[in-house]
């Protein structure tokens, strides 16, 4: 990881060739990471730019203490954090109880793409999109989602049972054969 | 949590983990071209400080050559020039001091006598043939205006005169000048010595300025997708203040104070909307009344709005407001707010100016060249409805720097009152150099014109 520290060094020093370095090597990761919390490719491409920027920015604050990947890591979901929080968007009120099942996940899980399984989860809710990846890929326990999102502890348990709910039915209709019915929660 | 979930959860998180596509190509362009602006903004900020501040100085260098007489540009002794010299002086007087009296100064030929120097330039005199034949009479004539311009031979005349130490150095024995020459030597001094006193002074200024207040704007894309629009008419405010000067020479001035201003915007009914996606949904085509069509972001019952300067953030519903619903909508928004009236959203500065000024003409009537900069502290930032309920406070703009920077130009005219007193009327540009909103998606500068007006008091 030496050449990485030069990398890192040579951006903060204003090397546009070392900039494009980074982003070559951490951006394919980052883009995952940003699809992930983002409702579409378009605001994901947004959040993987405007995070970079803030990278590029916050360079000479890091101390290369700890996982340089991780950090990055971490500013692309405080970005997707910001914008959602930004956009304040109104969770639509909709009939969860279609989505309410005891069906276990299936073999359909197991048989999915990342990719496919990465538009599974831009098609929750925002909230919901927002808790389940907080929880479940960041790892953050509610309290800290609680903080992050603004919302009550209470809610983000919720909005995870709710989300965990909402992707397990959308595993099943995959099992069963059916078309997925794509709702947007713009 | 039931081994269900866990299951799911880690299905999830493991086939998703190392997930790395490749983003598209026009995403590093764009980051590469935003980067470039961004470094931009402080190199930008220095350089329009640095060409505003070089505009004074040259507006202010040009003014003075095109003002300042020629001839106080040439040097005064461009060849030598004789020495006034008494018809009464005998040539035995020149001769080498060998025996003199003491504390006499004598002249002697053999070294300079006097220099002649004005406006700070030196130039030594060789010797003049006091010996020779008598001057003629053209000579004569200009000699006897010589000891008015002549400081050194005033100086050296003062010197005794007031009992001062006599100079031991060789010169024109002071018992030389006639009683003309030490009179007008006397009043040279006289005036000296009062204009010297009156090139440095403080003055107190009290000022009001009338004036339009305006913006220079521009935001991101996304930003401007939701944006409610201000109209583009300036707005009308005074500001006031205290002003203080100092006037460093004849021409001169540093000027400081306190300052009380004003800017802002309004935002009313659009027909941009007519044209925007969300027209059908916000603007009530068929309602006699005009309403305000507003986009916003609901959560929590907090409303939020993007304005031209900035997000506001709505401390309480405006009256009589109605909120539509919007569709889903690829812009994000969710909800139209629809109020009758205008939004006014207003930004009180206290402004603390630090300005040159350049007195182009200096008569009874001067006119004065005034450039500088100004630390603009925000001290009010307030958003009002106003319809038919009058202006009532609904909030606030987010993200507005506190301390901010201007730059200041303007053309004075000043009338003397009297021997302390001035009326000015000042037109002065005020243009912010730096956006007042941090909020990187936002560029809001404010620009004020006013005509300065007051009276000063100089001490």
């Amino acid at each position: 990881m030496e050449d990485l520290r030069e990398i890192v060094e040579a951006c903060v020093s204003g090397d546009s060739r070392a900039q494009e370095q980074l982003y070559r090597r951490m951006a394919p990761k980052m883009y995952g990471v940003c699809l992930r919390y983002a409702k579409d490719a378009t605001e994901a491409e947004d959040n993987l730019q405007e995070g970079f920027l803030k990278v590029y920015a916050n360079l000479p604050k890091f101390r290369h203490q700890g996982s340089f990947e991780g950090w990055v890591r971490r500013i692309m979901v405080n970005v997707s954090i910001e914008h959602y929080r930004k956009r304040k968007q109104l969770l639509a009120v909709e009939d969860m109880s279609r989505y309410d099942s005891t069906a276990q996940p299936n073999e359909a899980l197991v048989n999915l793409t990342a990719e496919e399984l990465t538009r599974i989860i831009q098609e929750l809710p925002p909230r919901y999109r927002m808790i389940f990846n907080l929880y479940v890929m960041e790892g953050c326990n509610h309290q800290e989602i609680s903080e992050m999102l603004d919302i009550s502890v209470g809610a983000s348990k919720s909005g995870l049972s709710r989300a965990r709910e909402i992707l397990r039915r959308k595993l099943n209709d995959i099992n069963e054969g059916e078309e997925v019915k794509v709702t947007r929660y713009e | 949590m039931n081994n269900s979930d866990n299951h799911m959860d880690e299905l999830f998180r493991s086939r998703l983990e190392g997930y790395a596509p490749e983003p598209p190509a026009q995403v590093w362009d764009n980051i590469r071209s935003a980067a470039t602006s961004r470094r931009r903004p402080g190199r930008m900020l220095y350089l329009r400080i640095a060409a505003a501040a070089a505009a004074v100085v040259l507006l202010f260098l040009g003014g003075r050559y095109l003002l300042t007489p020629p001839a106080a540009l040439r040097p005064v002794a461009e060849q030598p020039a004789p020495v006034a010299v008494p018809e009464t002086r005998s040539a035995e007087a020149f001769r080498p001091a060998v025996i003199a009296p003491e504390n006499q100064p004598v002249i002697t030929p053999a070294a300079p006598v006097v220099t002649l120097r004005q406006s700070g330039q030196k130039a030594p005199l060789t010797s003049p043939d006091i010996r020779s034949s008598a001057v003629s009479a053209e000579k004569s004539s200009r000699l006897r205006l010589a000891p008015l311009k002549n400081i050194d031979a005033r100086l050296e005349t003062a010197s005794s005169a007031v009992g001062l130490q006599q100079k031991q150095t060789q010169g024109i024995p002071v018992g030389q000048f006639t009683a003309t020459e030490r009179a007008l030597i006397a009043a040279n001094i006289a005036t000296e010595v009062r204009s010297k006193k009156e090139e440095t002074a403080w003055k107190l200024g009290l000022r009001l300025a009338p004036g339009y207040s305006s913006h220079v704007a521009s935001h991101s894309s996304q930003y401007a997708r939701n944006m409610t629009y201000s109209n583009d008419d300036p707005q009308t405010g005074v500001d006031a203040g205290i002003a203080v000067q100092f006037k460093t020479s004849k021409r001169w001035s540093v000027e400081s104070g306190v300052y009380y201003a004003q800017s802002g915007e309004k935002s009313g009914n659009s027909l941009r909307y007519l044209s925007s996606p969300n027209a059908d949904y916000a603007f009530d085509r068929q309602s006699s009344t005009k309403y305000l069509n507003t986009v916003v972001n609901l959560s929590s019952g907090k409303v939020a709005m993007n304005s031209t300067a900035g997000v506001i953030r709505f401390s309480k519903t405006p009256p009589q407001t109605e909120f539509a619903a919007l569709p889903e909508l690829s812009s994000g928004a969710v909800s139209a707010m629809l109020t009758e009236g205008e939004f006014a959203q207003l930004f009180d500065f206290v402004e603390i100016p630090l300005l040159l000024r350049y007195r182009l003409v200096d008569s009874r009537f001067g006119v004065d060249m005034v450039g500088g900069v100004s630390a603009g502290i925000v001290v009010g930032n307030n958003v009002y409805m106003e319809g038919q309920f009058g202006r009532e406070y609904v909030g606030k703009t987010e993200d507005i720097s506190p301390l901010n920077l201007s730059g200041t130009v303007g053309v004075g005219m000043v009338y003397a009152l009297g021997k302390h007193f001035s009326l000015s009327v000042e037109p002065r540009l005020n243009y912010y150099l730096n956006s007042i909103n941090t909020d990187a998606d936002i560029v809001y500068r404010p620009l004020r014109a006013g005509i300065y007006t007051g009276l000063t008091y100089e001490f």
